[in-house]
């Protein structure tokens, strides 16, 4: 994925657009299955890969009776079923709803810069959680002072633009950073409330993991967050499918999109507050994980053109592989010591932005 | 008589400024409407307001509807717009681009019929933009740009196109391109066409009426031969103008032609 995203277009070479090769109906078996083997591989590794050490021969050992002991032979198939494999499609759900909203705040703000994390979308949804004293012990109720963290991160960065007189989509990316730098604020602010002689100890440990951006077991299983996730997912993804044209027509601008038959505010609020939606259930559930939104719609669009019918659903997908990967990867990195994914994603996504920025001003972007 | 585009007394407003002031024509169907004027006199902001996305008072009637009171997808069966420039967010291929003018006939989450996909052949192919189709909209030349733009506008299908500043920012070459695609467009005669034009060149060969704004307030308006005069101009523009006339050989008509005279008289 990495290497198709950074090939360069030569400034004034073979004027195809990026993923313009992409001769609709030519590479879309290829690209499924090309996408159906890179899945293949990502789940093997997220399945087999622990601390570093691929354990693929164990639980094979384990499937076929097991070396003797039948009850460890069972325990090693829970474990992975139990433990693996839920983790596994908590990061694809996760990542699935990243990528589709940075896929919707792109189109919509007319910058592939755009992505919840970097406006502070996902900050806000964090000060929402970290704000409500009850976030873990409920779980999914973490969900609903998400929502309104989210959602007033977005009315705040619309409002702060609006009343700044921000008109181009630079401008208010920058707006969005350092609404960002005043959330961060907000959150070491919690943290040394709730690290107060009254708070245990072990809370500010696990918040602590949770804002870094965390796929571990304590998210999944304590929480019991995946079926909510999957709803919200599906629900996200149906709703901004069935927008997939607006999604192409908003990001050409608002008045072409009125002159091309749809109503531009309504549409650009509703998908806003959507993709905010899906972020602060992402971000309730698995902590703000950034960039995801950002590196996967890039390089789908590269890879499929930049339809929108084709966009959400590779990103979705692509979404879900990439965070597969990165979770993998992180948990493997220091043996015994699992780090969370969202260090992993800021570490590629930061350098990925820049890079980003700089073919903008080449013009390529 | 027919009028498919009508403005009655139309002030047009953005924000507490008004644009444009009692503006008043009728325009025929098949007709080709020029609209000329100094810079921010308002012209762009007229053809904003005639279609509905500018506020505005006064009687305005396009194509049986009056764009303020309907849905933007029925504004956009009647008129399609060929804008000045596009700054699409993303790289967008030709084909994509123009197939996208058939989006207010299809539900937002209907898939591109049979018919959507030929009729968009049909365009790219009459334009000939059918080599192009898979290129990026944003690698083009300006004149084959426009094209696309004029292309996704008759995709549209709609009695009415608007055509802001056709020739902005293009070069001899691409300025003939467009000024001969439009002469098709003209002869072909089933379309009514608006026309933000900044010079005056093709307005007396393109258009049969005219409305020339100064600072939003009209100052000719009528048949481009009755009222287009270089006192006309000087009033609306503020330079004097002088009138040439092109004397015909052969087969050809004696041509008038409206320049802009040198201060000291001589040319």
């Amino acid at each position: 994925m990495k290497n198709t995203t950074l090939s360069e277009n030569a400034p004034n070479g073979p004027a195809l657009p990026p993923g313009g090769s992409a001769r609709e109906g030519a590479i879309a078996p290829m690209a499924r299955l090309g996408g159906a083997a890179v899945l293949f591989v990502i789940a093997l590794l997220g399945l087999s890969v622990v601390g570093g050490e691929w354990t693929a021969g164990r639980l094979l050992e384990a499937w076929r009776g097991g070396s003797g002991d039948p009850a460890s032979a069972e325990r090693t198939i829970e474990l992975w079923t139990q433990l693996r494999l839920q983790r596994l499609l908590f990061a694809a759900a996760i990542g699935g709803v990243l990528s589709l909203a940075g896929v919707a705040f792109q189109a919509v703000l007319r910058n592939p810069l755009a992505e919840p994390y970097i406006l502070g979308v996902s900050g806000g949804a964090s000060v929402g959680v970290l704000s409500a004293p009850w976030w873990w012990a409920v779980g999914a109720g973490a969900m609903v002072p998400a929502l309104a963290g989210g959602l007033a991160a977005l009315g705040l960065l619309l409002g702060a633009a609006r009343w700044a007189r921000v008109r181009d989509s630079a401008s208010l990316i920058l707006t969005g950073a350092v609404l960002n730098a005043i959330f961060a604020a907000w959150i070491l602010l919690l943290y040394t409330l709730l690290s107060g002689p009254q708070a245990g100890g072990s809370r500010v440990e696990v918040g602590l993991a949770w804002a870094m951006g965390n796929l571990g077991p304590e998210r999944y299983r304590v929480l019991g967050v995946l079926p909510e996730l999957w709803l919200v997912l599906g629900v996200g993804a149906v709703t901004l499918l069935l927008l997939a044209r607006p999604l192409d027509l908003l990001a050409l601008g608002e008045e072409e999109a009125a002159d091309l038959g749809i109503e531009p505010r309504s549409h650009r609020w509703l998908i806003l507050i959507v993709g905010s939606l899906i972020t602060a259930v992402a971000v309730a559930a698995a902590g703000p994980i950034g960039f995801v939104g950002l590196i996967v719609p890039h390089a789908v669009r590269r890879l499929v053109g930049v339809s929108h019918r084709r966009v959400i659903p590779w990103s979705i997908f692509g979404g879900a592989l990439f965070l597969m990967l990165a979770d993998t990867f992180a948990r493997s990195l220091l043996p015994g010591r699992p780090l969370p994914v969202g260090v992993v994603t800021a570490m590629l996504g930061g350098p990925f932005f820049i890079l980003l920025l700089r073919r903008r001003g080449e013009g390529d972007a | 008589m027919s009028a498919i585009l009508r403005a009655d007394g139309l002030h047009v407003r953005r924000g507490e400024h008004t644009m444009a002031r009692g503006v008043s024509f009728d325009l025929p169907a098949g007709d080709a409407l020029a609209v000329i004027g100094p810079n921010g006199s308002g012209k762009s902001s007229l053809l904003l307001g005639l279609r509905g996305l500018l506020p505005s008072t006064g009687g305005l009637h396009l194509d049986g509807v009056d764009p303020r009171e309907v849905a933007r997808a029925e504004v956009a069966r009647h008129v399609a717009v060929v804008p000045q420039r596009n700054e699409s967010a993303f790289p967008m291929r030709v084909e994509e681009m123009v197939r996208l003018g058939r989006a207010p006939h299809r539900r937002p989450w209907q898939g591109w019929s049979r018919a959507d996909r030929e009729l968009t052949r049909h365009w790219l192919d009459r334009l000939g933009l059918d080599p192009l189709r898979t290129r990026a909209v944003d690698s083009l030349s300006g004149g084959e740009r426009r094209r696309v733009f004029i292309a996704r506008a008759l995709v549209q299908e709609t009695p009415v196109l608007f055509l802001d500043e056709p020739f902005a920012g293009l070069d001899p070459a691409a300025r003939g391109e467009i000024l001969a695609c439009l002469h098709d467009l003209r002869a072909d005669g089933s379309r009514t066409l608006v026309l933000v034009l900044h010079d005056l060149l093709p307005v007396e060969e393109l258009c049969t009426r005219v409305v020339g704004l100064r600072r939003g307030e009209v100052r000719i308006a009528g048949a481009c031969g009755e009222v287009l005069d270089p006192a006309a101009l000087e009033d609306l523009y503020g330079n004097p103008w002088e009138e040439l006339v092109r004397p015909g050989e052969g087969v050809e008509e004696e041509r008038r032609v409206l320049l802009p005279a040198r201060r000291d008289g001589r040319r």
